[in-house]
């Protein structure tokens, strides 16, 4: 059995959706709530029930800004998912 | 559990849920337990008209998961009390703070 | 050598660092004393419920299940985030459909509560209003 291949040259690093919850936490990230609707913001952090804290939120709603929150907290049962809007 | 020491403390007064499919009842809280699953006497409906099947219903028993809100007088809630014991933690349910982690050891 | 001393568990850490490589010939070793004031800041939101715990006794806006929003003075939440709310507003976002499937504009239901106990499944997000 081999060790899966590194990523080559700079690419995303690897690892567990763990690493990836520690990596992106001060980075901006899209969330994704239930209906469709999507969160921009500064992610301030995250619990392991995807509870998530971010600041200077866009709330995005059939790609119109629909609202605009400095801080706001998101019940993690709503989330689908999470994903970098940046470079991790 | 912070919240069902709560509602203990609005037991015999005038309370109205409102259910999640709308449904808002009217009568006095005789009891409530850790689901805040809730007992109410002497019960009235917003809309009897809508609701005929209700009219005859003297007290019922709620799910707690069925409710949307509850609605009460202001001035049966101490509300520095309250604020004072959500800052000290007593964070409810069943969990703690601790135990919010688990699943996320990264 | 870097000596680290935990002054208040959850406000600040205070660095005592004393770093050779700054040492001045003949001066004795620098000692520096700094607040990390990042570390500070993230003390207070280290984890999401922290944001809702701060804006206990202010004015706050939620997103529920249902098309329905809330604003509200916060008294109390659990980890459920069920919530009490004085001085509350609730709004209802209401998009009625004509015969032929036309949506019409969108309507708002309003009402005013005292005080108000909502339950956590229904909530969605919490954000402490600017105003």
């Amino acid at each position: 059995m081999s060790a899966s291949p590194e990523p080559q040259g700079g690419g995303p690093p690897g690892g567990s959706p763990g690493d990836f919850l520690k990596n992106i936490v001060g980075k901006r990230v899209k969330v994704r709530i239930g209906n469709g609707i999507d969160y921009h913001g500064l992610l301030t952090c995250l619990d392991g029930y995807m509870n998530v804290a971010l600041e200077d939120t866009e709330e995005w709603s059939k790609g119109k800004v629909t609202a605009r929150y400095g801080d706001c907290f998101l019940r993690g049962n709503n989330v689908l998912y999470i994903s970098a809007l940046e470079e991790i | 559990m912070l919240i069902f020491s709560f509602f203990k403390t609005l037991t015999d007064q005038v309370i109205t849920v409102e259910l999640k499919n709308d449904l808002s009842i009217t009568g006095t809280l005789k009891s409530v337990d850790q689901f805040l699953n809730i007992r109410l006497d002497g019960i009235s409906v917003e809309n009897p008209e809508r609701h005929p099947h209700m009219m005859a219903v003297k007290n019922c028993f709620i799910r707690g998961s069925v409710v949307r809100y509850v609605k009460m007088q202001a001035r049966s809630v101490d509300t520095n009390l309250l604020e004072d014991a959500t800052r000290r933690g007593e964070l409810g349910g069943h969990l703690s703070p601790s135990d919010q982690c688990r699943g996320l050891k990264m | 050598m870097v000596w680290s001393l935990i002054v208040s568990r959850n406000f600040a850490s205070v660095l005592l660092q004393q770093d050779n490589r700054l040492d001045q010939p003949g001066s004795g070793s620098l000692t520096y004393l700094y607040f990390e004031m990042e570390e500070a800041a993230n003390a207070s939101i280290s984890e999401p419920l922290d944001l809702v715990k701060l804006a206990l006794g202010e004015r706050v806006f939620i997103k529920l299940r249902g098309d329905r929003t809330v604003s509200g003075v916060l008294h109390a939440y659990d980890a459920h985030m069920n919530l009490v709310l004085s001085q509350v507003e609730e709004a209802v976002h209401i998009v009625d459909v004509t015969e032929d499937g036309q949506a019409m504009p969108l309507r708002v239901d309003r009402r005013q509560m005292e005080m108000l106990f909502v339950r956590g499944d229904g909530v969605i997000l919490i954000s402490p209003q600017q105003q």
